[in-house]
Formats: C-alpha cells, sequence, structure tokens
C-alpha cells in the first residue's frame, strides 16, 4: 500500500493544487483520501484502479469540507465539475515536477521543505514523518501547517521555475533529497519493520525527478550517487548493529547487478558534458563500488575527483574526505598535514577525528590516535558509528 | 498580482569605502530602481539616514518612554524600503537578488 | 518641515487566533490615529504580514542566498512603515508617543 500511496498521492496533490489554487486546501483532500483508504484497503484489497479511487473521495471529502466552510465557495466548482472525473483509465496529467519545485523552495525552512516533499510527493502521513526522523508527531504537524500558510501568504508559485532560476533551484531540491537520503542511510535499527525507508523514498524522488528532467546531469549524479550507497547497505552493518567501514566490508554482499546498472546511469550523466559536484560524488562512489577489494582501489582516480570537486564546491568536509584520498597516494604525512588546516572548521565533526585518528594511527602514534578515537566517541550521537568507535577502544 | 515590501538591510560599512565605491553602489541602486519604475513595478521606496540618528518610542508597562538609538542592536539594519506589485514570490526574489545588497522581502496585507 | 520615516514595531506575540478585545481595540484606535494625523502623513506606506512570511536575499561577494525568514531573528520586527512630516525628531518623538500600538523607530528620510 506504501507503493500505491506513493505514487498515486504525488500525483493527486499535484492535480489538486493546479486546480484549487490553494495548496493547503489540495494537501487537505488527499490526507482525507489516504486516511479514507487506509480505512477501508485493508479490509476490501487495494482497488484496481487506485488512482481513480483516491481521486472520487478526495473529490467527495474535498466538496464536504468546501460546504462546511464558507470562504472556499467558488472552489466548489472546481471539485463538482464534471471534468475531474476520473472513471475511465487515463491518468492525470503529471503535474509533480511544479510539485516538487514547490516544495522545496528556498522560501521555506529546510525541515518544511523535507516534510512537505515527504508528504505531497510521496503521500508519508505525518506520524510516518515523524518517525523518519525521530521528532514528535506535534512538531511536524506544525512544520507542515507552517509551510503551507506561507505557500498561501507570500505567494510561493505553483510551476516549474524558469530558465534563468532552475539551476539554483534545482541545487535546492537535489539538497533536500540527499538530507533525506543521507537520515535514511545513517538510521539504525530504531526504526520498526513497518516504517519506510526514508533512504528509498529519497532515491525514489530522486528517480522520478530524473523521469520528469531527463536532461538534467546533476539529478543522475544525485541518482547514481544514492544507488552506489544502496547496493552496498547489506554490508553497512554488522550483526550487533555496529557500522563497518567501507575498508572492512564484505563485498560479495554488495548487490554488483544494481552497481552494474548504475554504471549505465553514470554513463549518461558523462555525455552531457556538464560536471557538477552530484557527479563527481557519484564518480568517487562508483570507483570504490567498482574495487574488488579494498586494495584494489584506484585512489589516484577518487584524488582526481576531488581535486575537480574541491574547484568547484570547496568545504572543509570535502577537504577532509580527500585527505583520505591523498593518504592513499601520497602517503600518511601529507594528508595528517592536510586536515591539520581544518582543526578549526571541524572541530565539533566527530568524523574529523575519527579520521585523524586513522592517519595517526598510520604514523605510529598511537597514543595520540587513541585520544582523537575518544574525542570522536564523545562527538558522535549514532549508536551504530558509537558502536564502532568504542570497539576502538577497547 | 502581489504587493511585497523589499527591507533594504546593511551594515553602513558601505560608507567608509572611497567617495568612487559608494558612488558607484548609488548608480548600481539608481539603476536598479529605475528600471522597475519603468516597468511600473515600483510603488514607492525611500532610503533612510543612519541608524546612529534614530530615536525609538516603545511602550513599557503601558506608558511610552523614548530610547536612543534603534530598536534593535544589531550589526546590520534597515536602511531604506521600497515596495513592488508582481505576480509572485519568484518574481520578487528575482528583483532583490538583482539589487546590489541584503533584502528581506515581506508580502504587505491588502486592505 | 522634514520627513521621518515610521517604522511600526511588533512585540513579537503571535496574533494567529483572532484578535483578543483588548487587540481589536488598539487596531480601532491605529485606524483614528491615522485619521486624526492624516496631514501629517506624507506618505501611508504599508502594513506588512508577519515574519514567518518573510523570505531574506542574503548577498555574500557576488553570490546571493534565498533563505525562509526575516533578515534578523528577533522577539521585535517591523510590522509596517510610514513616513510623517515634523518640524524636526522632538516633534517626530511628540507624534511617535500617541501612537496605539506598541513602539515605533523614527528615522530621518535620506533626501536624495
Amino acid at each position: 500500500m506504501a507503493a500505491v500511496f506513493r505514487e498515486e498521492a504525488g500525483r493527486l496533490t499535484a492535480a489538486l493544487v493546479k486546480r484549487l489554487g490553494d495548496f493547503n486546501l489540495a494537501e487537505e483532500c488527499v490526507q482525507d483520501a489516504l486516511v479514507s483508504a487506509l480505512e477501508h484497503w485493508p479490509r476490501e484489497g487495494i482497488p484496481n484502479n487506485p488512482g481513480a479511487w483516491l481521486m472520487t473521495t478526495a473529490r467527495r471529502k474535498g466538496i464536504d469540507r468546501l460546504r462546511r466552510e464558507k470562504r472556499y465557495q467558488e472552489k466548489l466548482a472546481e471539485l463538482e465539475e464534471p471534468a475531474m472525473n476520473t472513471s475511465s483509465a487515463t491518468s492525470l496529467p503529471d503535474e509533480r515536477l511544479e510539485l516538487i519545485f514547490t516544495c522545496c523552495h528556498p522560501a521555506l525552512a529546510r525541515e518544511a521543505q523535507v516534510a512537505l516533499t515527504l508528504r505531497s510527493v510521496a503521500g508519508f502521513t505525518t506520524p510516518e514523518i515523524a518517525r523518519a526522523f525521530l521528532v514528535p508527531e506535534a512538531t511536524v504537524a506544525q512544520r507542515l501547517v507552517r509551510a503551507k500558510r506561507k505557500i498561501v501568504d507570500a505567494r510561493i508559485p505553483f510551476r516549474v521555475p524558469d530558465r534563468e532560476a532552475l539551476p539554483e533551484r534545482i541545487e535546492e531540491v537535489l539538497a533536500v533529497l540527499y538530507l533525506m537520503f543521507n537520515e535514511g542511510y545513517l538510521a539504525t535499527g530504531d526504526r520498526g519493520t513497518h516504517d519506510r525507508d526514508l533512504a528509498r523514498e529519497a532515491e525514489w524522488l530522486t528517480g522520478l525527478l530524473a523521469e520528469l528532467m531527463p536532461d538534467e546531469p546533476e539529478v543522475f549524479g544525485l541518482l547514481a550517487l544514492m544507488r552506489f550507497n544502496l547496493a552496498r547497505m547489506d554490508a553497512r552493518f554488522d550483526k550487533d548493529g555496529a557500522i563497518v567501514l567501507l575498508r572492512d566490508q564484505d563485498r560479495s554482499k554488495w548487490d554488483r547487478r544494481r552497481i552494474d546498472e548504475t554504471f549505465t546511469i553514470v554513463g549518461r550523466f558523462l555525455t552531457m558534458r556538464r560536471p557538477g559536484p552530484y557527479q563527481l560524488q557519484a564518480l568517487i562512489a562508483g570507483a570504490h563500488a567498482d574495487a574488488k577489494t579494498w586494495d584494489a582501489t584506484r585512489w589516484p582516480d577518487i584524488l582526481i575527483s576531488y581535486d575537480a570537486l574541491l574547484a568547484i564546491a570547496d568545504s572543509p568536509v570535502v577537504r577532509l574526505n580527500r585527505a583520505i584520498a591523498l593518504w592513499h597516494v601520497h602517503g600518511a604525512e601529507q594528508a595528517y598535514i592536510e586536515i591539520f588546516r581544518l582543526a578549526s572548521d571541524l572541530d565539533r565533526y566527530h568524523l574529523y577525528h575519527a579520521t585523524r585518528a586513522e592517519l595517526l594511527r598510520a604514523l605510529g602514534r598511537s597514543d595520540e590516535a587513541r585520544a582523537a578515537d575518544r574525542r570522536a566517541l564523545e562527538l558522535t550521537e549514532n549508536p551504530a558509528e558509537r558502536a564502532l568507535l568504542a570497539a576502538r577502544l577497547t | 498580482m502581489a504587493k511585497y515590501a523589499l527591507l533594504f538591510f546593511n551594515d553602513e560599512s558601505f560608507r567608509d569605502r572611497s567617495k568612487d565605491e559608494v558612488d558607484a553602489v548609488y548608480a548600481e541602486v539608481t539603476r536598479w530602481s529605475q528600471d522597475l519604475q519603468g516597468k511600473g513595478v515600483l510603488k514607492g521606496g525611500m532610503e533612510l539616514q543612519s541608524k546612529g540618528t534614530a530615536m525609538t518610542v516603545r511602550r513599557v508597562n503601558g506608558a511610552m518612554r523614548v530610547f536612543d538609538g534603534p530598536f534593535i542592536e544589531s550589526k546590520e539594519h534597515v536602511g531604506g524600503f521600497a515596495m513592488i506589485e508582481v505576480p509572485d514570490l519568484d518574481e520578487a526574489i528575482r528583483i532583490a537578488k538583482a539589487f546590489p545588497g541584503g533584502i528581506e522581502v515581506r508580502p504587505i496585507v491588502e486592505h | 518641515m522634514s520627513k521621518y520615516a515610521f517604522l511600526f514595531l511588533d512585540d513579537g506575540v503571535d496574533y494567529q487566533a483572532a484578535p483578543t478585545p483588548e487587540q481589536q481595540k488598539v487596531y480601532a484606535d491605529i485606524f483614528k490615529w491615522f485619521e486624526t494625523n492624516g496631514s501629517l502623513i506624507a506618505d501611508g506606506g504599508a502594513e506588512l504580514q508577519p515574519t514567518r512570511t518573510a523570505t531574506t536575499v542574503r548577498k555574500n561577494t557576488g553570490k546571493a542566498t534565498v533563505v525562509d525568514g526575516p533578515f534578523i531573528e528577533a522577539k521585535e520586527s517591523v510590522g509596517g512603515f510610514s513616513v510623517i512630516e515634523a518640524a524636526d525628531m522632538a516633534a517626530a518623538v511628540d507624534l511617535a508617543k500617541t501612537w496605539p500600538g506598541y513602539g515605533i523607530e523614527i528615522r530621518p528620510i535620506r533626501e536624495s
């Protein structure tokens, strides 16, 4: 049912927003329909045409709602119009691209963009969003209310941005999707088996975006990056739930078929010849995915990608990750000098100290390495990462 | 169509720059506002004197009290306003981006 | 006579729910204030929607970033503005003291 919701809720929301011209109202009609589906479908089975069922229900619930609230009188005509009847098999025109750009508008706070996208495009309920991010339901509900009100009050338009603004608006959408992915990817077993997998949802959304915008290489870059990461999922945690580092992972557990398929996407974005940060990160992930063993990793290729990444998206974290490649190509000492410069920027970042510890160990400075590991442990919140660091210290 | 107020923020340090640099900034602002005026988008605007000239009147325990200075102590402060009328926020943002300085975009209350 | 901007201040209390009778009286008094002082008001200006509707565009060495929210996060914010005419700052302050709302920042206009 989650898959059906995900596919249909987005289309439905987009169509209603377009027709009603009111994000909040459209959203509420869709939610009413989803709640109704949750009541009926487990008993009656999923209908043959779930989209039509949801649309009919959304219209009916919407009409009830509008009749109760006088201010929406003129919207009533929109829902009662016969053309909205989707008993035919033809699906609604896909306006999900407009919906995605609206939900990810830069005028909305990042948490609001995330919640709204999951809700409107992927059909998540408020409790599902709350569980995915381990925040109270009331917090999510409030974020959604505020975001929808801002869309109305500040007149955030429902459309695909024009050419001039498109590059940075796409960047914004990708940032939202990447944040979602990382949140899901770093999650541990705190989430129930019935909870929706945030990382896979983010991947699905990115795949949808790639379908809707097939000429944007950065979208394919992010998609490839996510898929390379997902292909390694089964090897990431040990039986006790601790994280297993890339170099220690059992590569036989990697999904090789997925990795091969993802290289097709890499080929696709390479032909577009418009490099960008997500594409470069995908190439790095691809280089790792391609290596049969840790020792077979082609570090010089990875270093080249990091150098290119630095040129367009310089940041302390990028420099930190590059330093690891530097280590394998030019030695631990040069790498250590490189990360030493990042001390003030990254002092509160646990992975900085974890990396420092590895380099110090490689340089034979084991006492300092242990101190760095301890500092990393202090700063780490994620239980799986803590387990790994704690094990190193024993 | 929707009306937005553009609140210009600056830290006034630009006034410490050379006369040529300051003139260049003003020239850009003039170009920007003339462009908007020509398109019928600009519905008014004003520049304020420096925050050092400000006085604040505030209700304390029911009575209005007078304070020296702006209402908030901050590095950056409001330096002026403009009103625009455009179809939506995307257009307002595009206009704000073209301005040589920081802007807060706020929809107005339409009565 | 000189021109002064009145930046009408918002005390940061969220009036999302229906206004209380107290607040309704203030709005009515504000309406009357504009009527009474109409001859001194050079530009009616505008009333702004609350800061939760604000979007900020920052500039940093040429690059523009768009973020949700007001330029400065603070309890008090600008809720509207008008331009008045007064003999001098002291007269402007006297006028501001009659404002039925929370507060006003007064700033001379920079005439170009």
